[in-house]
């Protein structure tokens, strides 16, 4: 490191700790080197009168003068030889100072001129007049105004700039971006993008957060020279990332697995896999997260997990494009507001199809052809079947481990993913299992014959029976230590899941309620009176009420945000928006019978029904979202 | 114990310390060394605008600390301002960004975002012309341009 | 605010004279004074606009490259790793990550703050944090003392907190032979 020495300061360079580079010193000389790369040590500064004025040139297409700043340039924006007035007031990077209002236009000579609004290292344009070294003045075509105005976008650090443009949001970015080049930047940084997707609170996926966690993540640890293998920087989706948009506790919700906190979801586990490469093993050495997920692994058998591998979109290694990404996000919104979807349907149930759910890689459902099938999300095949109950499959929910149906046998079985058979036989109710439910430690059920049973979920053992319902308990939700019911007595049931008591009773619909969903704050319900209501779970009261359907409003999914799907007896999914109420799409003509189950995820509704088919409506029809869905 | 604060043009302005440590920058200061009743100097905020983070500072000193939100680089709501901050916001452009940059030159983060907030509302709902005009923004885009970024912008536009 | 070339090359010139002077208190052995100094070339440093030309170059916070850091942001950043090192002097645990992860703000590529940043987050007893950034920075300067001098205090203070814990629940069985 080549330094000059000043006069007035002497430069230390110690060299006596021993090779480490990590000195236990203080830097004295690192950085201050490079500050005096400029014409002049600043630390030697003493006045202007040592500075020349930089040479200027004439910009023919407007006739102002720009500065040619010779050699390396200095990191200090010299300006024309300083004006007489006092430093305070002295704004040279700025508009001329409000205290120099009325003499600017007649400014000539080197003394008295302020450099303009827009400085840049080359190609800066002065808009005041100057005079240059030659002692002509320039044009004073765009001479700024001194009446207080100011270009904040332009002269704030980037960093404040930016944040001024996402509290502005997304629409006014296309707006800023036509207010000058200076501002247009922004609208082209990828940085702000992200952000303003981010902003979103309804794209905020799982699968979105990891994009955009991991990507940000690694090009900090790029920039850093950190040229490690990207794919550890993987892992944090779960822990500070809330597993899904809305944070439901049961696992149905959306097409992601809900990541049990001690277990990797197969999610995180195919977006580790997918960004190292490799197979189902990430290349990072993290036993605990490894184990392939039982849902892959069990299905296909080898052939299986490699199709799928191939079929499933990998992530990006490069930093995404945000703007893109929100492109295609936001048509997505469109396309769910104009009912623009492919819709495809699955057969191979002999009956109804009373129960459904899905992630990405499969569909699960349950039918009163008493078996369970298992399809694969890519290719629409069945992939397999699995008998144990003896009567219809009523309900089912699963997560990465577990898998438990109800059935009209009245027992509720536990099943093995891995082998598919069923691995406990929960046996209680006096009549058929209506609905269940599950978190870390419990599995809820509830039944014909109007209780709501507790079980402890790693061995089956029976904890308590909740009774109090005076019909038969339709459809029951389980969120933080809470369960909600839902009643053909009309009612709505909160319980405490520690001690069975009954906290609150929510009344309001007319007649029998057949479905439910709670995601801690709010309660939707659907009813045999028609209609679907949206209530305030502290309060108990009721916040909202959807109207449309023609009959009994048989099934619903409500994940938390500002949308709720629901299907009927009267053969149609509606597609509603919360704060308004009002019924955004409407989806007749493709089920022949009663709806049954229905659930829904960023870009995809699946339906089930009585006509024995399995509808998935795709919105993302023509998009690319494979990131950020 | 009052602490002193000097502007860069030398005007002092005495504060408690639950108001000077408000600023990050200062409560550091005074945690490393100190209360002291030596001033502290801010060469990089004069008097005016030191004056304005100061009736800023002493408003707010008793509220409570705020909870980091989980995706704390993603602002979001900008229009809930409360309305003494919205009249104390009510200054010209020229002090609006000076307060943006003493609020982050001393490290005041929620005076900084009370203005980024600010000016983010003037911008929102502008069209591309008002806003040129509210900031005194020369257009230095040609018919061709423009038109080429209209373009860019149509799949926003339609929404 | 935008200053005059002149105020800017004052401040910087005082901010880096309060900066020796700091190191000079430094050498002294006087880490109070030293860290009195650095909040004062702080002060003149903080808010000083080096590089105007943000205004024509944007500065994606995900995509920063070494080349974007101004000087000044170096400057700052030595500053305050500089005041880490004094904190650690001074065994003030909790504050050392607090200036060093401040040094980074200012100069995310600066590897002496990090390294700051690991011997703060090891005294204030994250290991794991600090044993993973002494991983990283290992790979760039291998065999450097000083992160085996860091490791060893990794043992120590798990030395530390093993005879902490197994003095907290000795005689635990004792008394129920009672």
């Amino acid at each position: 490191m080549a330094f000059s020495s000043k006069p007035s300061l002497k430069k230390m360079w110690k060299l006596s700790w021993m090779k480490s580079g990590y000195q236990s010193e203080p830097e004295t000389d690192d950085g201050a080197n490079n500050i005096e790369s400029g014409q002049s040590s600043p630390m030697l500064y003493t006045g202007p009168s040592g500075q020349t004025p930089p040479a200027v040139t004439i910009d023919k297409a407007t006739s102002e003068f720009i500065p040619v700043y010779k050699g390396n340039a200095s990191e200090y924006m010299p300006t024309s030889p300083l004006s007489l007035s006092q430093p305070s007031s002295m704004r040279t990077f700025m508009k001329a100072p409000l205290s120099q209002a009325s003499s600017c236009p007649s400014n000539r000579g080197p003394v008295g001129s302020m450099p303009p609004a827009s400085p840049a290292r080359s190609g800066m344009k002065r808009k005041d007049s100057i005079v240059s070294s030659a002692g002509r003045i320039a044009d004073i075509r765009s001479i700024t105004p001194t009446d207080g105005r100011l270009d904040f976008l332009t002269y704030l650090p980037y960093e404040i700039a930016m944040v001024i443009v996402i509290y502005a949001d997304f629409p006014t970015i296309t707006t800023i971006s036509q207010v000058s080049k200076s501002w247009n930047r922004f609208a082209h940084d990828n940085a702000v993008w992200r952000r303003l997707f981010l902003q979103q609170r309804e794209w905020r996926t799982p699968r979105a957060l990891a994009t955009a966690f991991c990507n940000s993540q690694s090009m900090k640890r790029r920039a850093q020279g950190d040229s490690g293998n990207s794919s550890t920087l993987c892992l944090s989706p779960s822990p500070g990332i809330s597993p899904s948009a809305s944070g439901l506790n049961t696992p149905k919700v959306g097409d992601d697995n809900f990541a049990t906190p001690d277990s990797m979801s197969p999610l995180t586990n195919r977006i580790l896999s997918a960004y190292s490469g490799s197979s189902l093993r990430p290349a990072i050495n993290l036993q605990h997260m490894v184990a392939p997920s039982p849902t892959l692994s069990m299905v296909n058998g080898f052939e299986g997990q490699k199709q799928r591998q191939q079929l499933l979109p990998p992530l990006k290694r490069t930093v995404p494009d945000w703007r893109y990404l929100f492109q295609q996000r936001l048509e997505l919104d469109r396309h769910w507001s104009a009912g623009i979807a492919d819709m495809h349907t699955l057969t191979g149930h002999a009956d109804s199809v009373y129960c459904v759910q899905y992630d990405h890689d499969k569909i699960v459902t349950g039918s009163r052809d008493r078996t369970i099938k298992v399809w694969d999300s890519s290719t629409l095949q069945c992939l397999r079947t699995m008998t144990g109950h003896d009567a219809s499959v009523l309900c089912l929910k699963y997560d990465d481990t577990m898998l438990i149906t109800g059935s009209s046998d009245a027992t509720v079985i536990v099943w093995d993913w891995e082998s598919g058979t069923p691995k406990l036989r929960l046996v209680s109710h006096a009549a058929g299992v209506l609905d269940v439910a599950f978190d870390q430690e419990h599995i809820v059920s509830c039944s014909k014959d109007c209780t709501i049973k507790v079980w402890r979920r790693s061995d089956g053992k029976l904890l308590r029976t909740m009774a109090g319902h005076r019909g038969p308990v339709n459809a029951v939700q389980l969120f933080n230590n809470r369960i909600v019911s839902a009643s053909g007595d009309s009612l709505i049931k909160m319980w405490n899941l520690k001690t069975g008591e009954l906290i609150r009773t929510f009344t309001g619909h007319a007649r029998g309620l057949a479905c439910v969903q709670f995601d801690g704050k709010t309660i939707v319900s659907g009813s045999s009176d028609q209609l679907i209501k949206v209530w305030d779970a502290e309060t108990g009261e009721c916040k909202q009420t959807l109207r449309g359907h023609k009959d009994l409003v048989r099934t619903l999914h409500y994940d938390g945000g500002n949308r709720a799907v629901s299907g009927s007896y009267d053969q149609t999914i509606k597609v509603w928006d919360i704060d308004t109420g009002k019924c955004t799409l409407d989806l007749k003509d493709a089920h022949t019978s009663w709806v049954f189950d229905v659930q829904f995820s960023a870009s995809k509704i699946v339906s089930t029904s009585q006509d024995q088919k399995i509808i998935i409506w795709d919105f993302a029809k023509g998009l690319d979202v494979a990131d950020i869905n | 114990m009052a602490i002193i604060l000097r502007s860069s043009n030398d005007e002092d302005f005495e504060v408690s310390l639950e108001v000077a440590n408000q600023s990050i920058l200062i409560k550091n200061l005074l945690d490393d060394i100190g209360t002291t009743s030596d001033p502290i100097p801010l060469p990089n905020v004069n008097s005016k605008v030191l004056k304005k983070v100061i009736e800023y500072c002493e408003h707010h000193q008793h509220d409570p600390p705020i909870i980091k939100d989980e995706y704390d680089d993603v602002p979001r709501r900008s229009d809930d301002i409360p309305p003494w901050d919205e009249q104390f916001m009510k200054v010209d452009q020229e002090m609006l960004f000076e307060i943006l940059l003493a609020s982050n030159y001393m490290d005041i983060k929620p005076l900084l975002d009370l203005g980024c907030k600010t000016v983010a509302n003037m911008i929102r709902g502008k069209s591309a012309e008002e806003i040129r005009t509210m900031f005194n923004i020369k257009n230095d885009f040609n018919e061709e341009e423009l038109a080429q970024i209209k373009r860019e912008n149509e799949w926003a536009e339609a929404h | 605010m935008p200053i005059s070339e002149e105020e800017l090359h004052q401040k910087m010139a005082k901010g880096l004279e309060y900066k020796q002077e700091g190191a000079v208190a430094f050498k002294a052995g006087k880490y109070d004074e030293a860290l009195k100094r650095y909040h004062h070339a702080l002060l003149y440093l903080r808010g000083l606009n080096d590089n105007p030309l943000n205004v024509s170059k944007s500065r994606d916070p995900d995509n920063l490259k070494e080349s974007d850091i101004t000087e000044l942001e170096k400057e700052i950043s030595t500053i305050n790793a500089n005041m880490a090192l004094c904190q650690l002097r001074l065994e003030r645990f909790d504050r050392i990550a607090r200036c060093a992860n401040e040094a980074l703000k200012a100069n995310p590529f600066n590897k002496k703050a990090k390294f700051r940043l690991a011997q703060g987050l090891i005294r204030e007893g994250s290991v794991i944090k600090a044993a993973k950034l002494l991983d990283e920075l290992e790979k760039d300067s291998p065999n450097d003392p000083a992160f085996a001098a860091e490791r060893r205090q990794i043992d120590i203070r798990e030395k530390q907190a093993e005879s902490k814990q197994r003095k907290e629940f000795a005689g635990m069985f004792d008394r129920a032979k009672k």
